[in-house]
């Protein structure tokens, strides 16, 4: 048996990619949070942007979820609301990295029935993506 | 209410819905959506948008955990969540074109269902596990080391086709009414496939998050995600969840748990005549 392929070996690998899997989880969720909070702040000391517009008295939403096309453009005017969608975004994609992050990990352990369904899921989640 | 008040208030109710749902287990978004319907007039729609992202935040930061646990069953979840993607999608895409009274009526149901599940004592399945040749042929039999037994427990996997099926379901109503459906994963888990009540709590909780992700991805194109709501939820929740799973474990008092439930029937009742009376 090769080196590879031991358990020992197989083990470690394993143990190597859980940790890499529960830093992404950690890591996208502390961004995400800091990115919303960060949103909400600037959205608070400045003037609103056109089209930014909070809750009427009874919690309506005057504003819409900014378009993604949009996105860059309102992130660099520093708009408050593209800041949060920015982090919002990053704390949905946690999950679908963490999913391609498996993928990998599968594929270090020449597991390639695994590859595929785990790509099958990958796919999944973009199509998500691509039919709101 | 002033914008300022609304973001305030909507964060509070977030935090004590992220701490309520992580002590009683059923996660912040079966608690936050009535609260943003009913007591803040909400339109149901974007409740649900917020309430996944919440369900992202919360799942995502337990799951950290427990991977360094090795709790949770890689195998078991990436086969699964072959269904709970599928379904999420379904529900995500059925939420934007029936009519909100319908997901008032359906939320108001599920609360219900899943109120008087808590007062089931959760248990494992008895006798020996049937064979089950599609775990077999997709190796998904795992150990996992039991803290208290303080060894490692080898277990097999049963009966994951029809786990797979009721995934499916339990993807649709995640993505139809912005909750975890924990509720739903963990007993297909428990007692469709066998698995130790530890690995399935650890492996729905991972699955969670990617289902949730599915539909939020939906939600988010859609423009159903506003920021000036889901901020503060999700930011929330986080906290409260947090705060909930440090500061003591699951709530075991008896007493305590029926008066959870009798109020949550009393939030279901009003979900439900909300969806009836419109």
């Amino acid at each position: 048996m090769s080196d590879d392929t031991s358990p020992g070996s197989q083990e470690r690998k394993v143990r190597a990619l859980e940790r890499v899997v529960s830093q992404v989880l950690r890591l996208g969720v502390l961004t995400s949070f800091v990115l919303v909070v960060a949103g909400t702040l600037m959205t608070f000391l400045q003037a609103p942007p056109p089209g930014a517009e909070p809750a009427n008295a009874n919690g309506t939403i005057l504003t819409a979820a900014p378009a993604l096309s949009n996105l860059p453009r309102d992130l660099a005017r520093f708009s408050g609301p593209a800041w949060i969608a920015l982090g919002l975004l990053v704390l949905i994609l946690t999950p679908v990295m963490r999913v391609a992050v498996s993928a990998v990990g599968f594929a270090f352990q020449k597991d390639r029935l695994y590859v595929g369904i785990t790509l099958v899921v990958l796919a999944v989640l973009i199509a998500s993506f691509l039919m709101g | 209410m002033s914008p300022l008040d609304f973001t305030l208030v909507t964060f509070v109710v977030s935090v004590v819905a992220g701490f309520v749902g992580s002590l009683l287990g059923l996660g912040g978004g079966m608690i936050v959506t009535p609260v943003l319907t009913l007591a803040l007039g909400v339109d149901i729609r974007y409740a649900i948008g917020a309430s996944i992202v919440s369900v992202i935040a919360t799942s995502s930061g337990a799951a950290a955990a427990y991977v360094r646990q090795h709790m949770t069953n890689m195998r078991v979840a990436m086969f699964l969540e072959i269904g709970t993607t599928l379904g999420a999608i379904t529900g995500a895409w059925l939420a934007g074109r029936i009519d909100p009274q319908w997901l008032y009526l359906i939320f108001g149901l599920v609360l219900t269902a899943s109120a008087i599940a808590m007062l089931r004592k959760r248990h494992a399945a008895g006798g020996p596990v049937p064979p089950d040749p599609m775990a077999d042929r997709l190796r998904m039999h795992g150990e996992f080391f039991d803290e208290s037994l303080q060894r490692t427990v080898a277990y097999r996997v049963s009966g994951s086709r029809p786990a797979l099926a009721l995934m499916y379901v339990a993807g649709v109503l995640s993505g139809l009414l912005g909750i975890g459906s924990g509720a739903l994963k963990v007993p297909a888990m428990d007692l469709s496939m066998r698995l130790p009540l530890k690995v399935s709590t650890a492996t729905s909780n991972f699955m969670i998050g990617v289902t949730a992700a599915a539909s939020a991805g939906v939600y988010f194109l859609r423009g159903d995600i506003v920021p000036f709501i889901a901020a503060p939820v999700a930011a929330g929740v986080l906290v409260g969840a947090t705060v909930g799973s440090r500061v003591m474990a699951r709530l075991d008092n008896r007493v305590l748990r029926i008066v959870f439930v009798i109020v949550l029937l009393i939030v279901s009742v009003q979900m439900i005549l909300k969806g009836v009376r419109g």
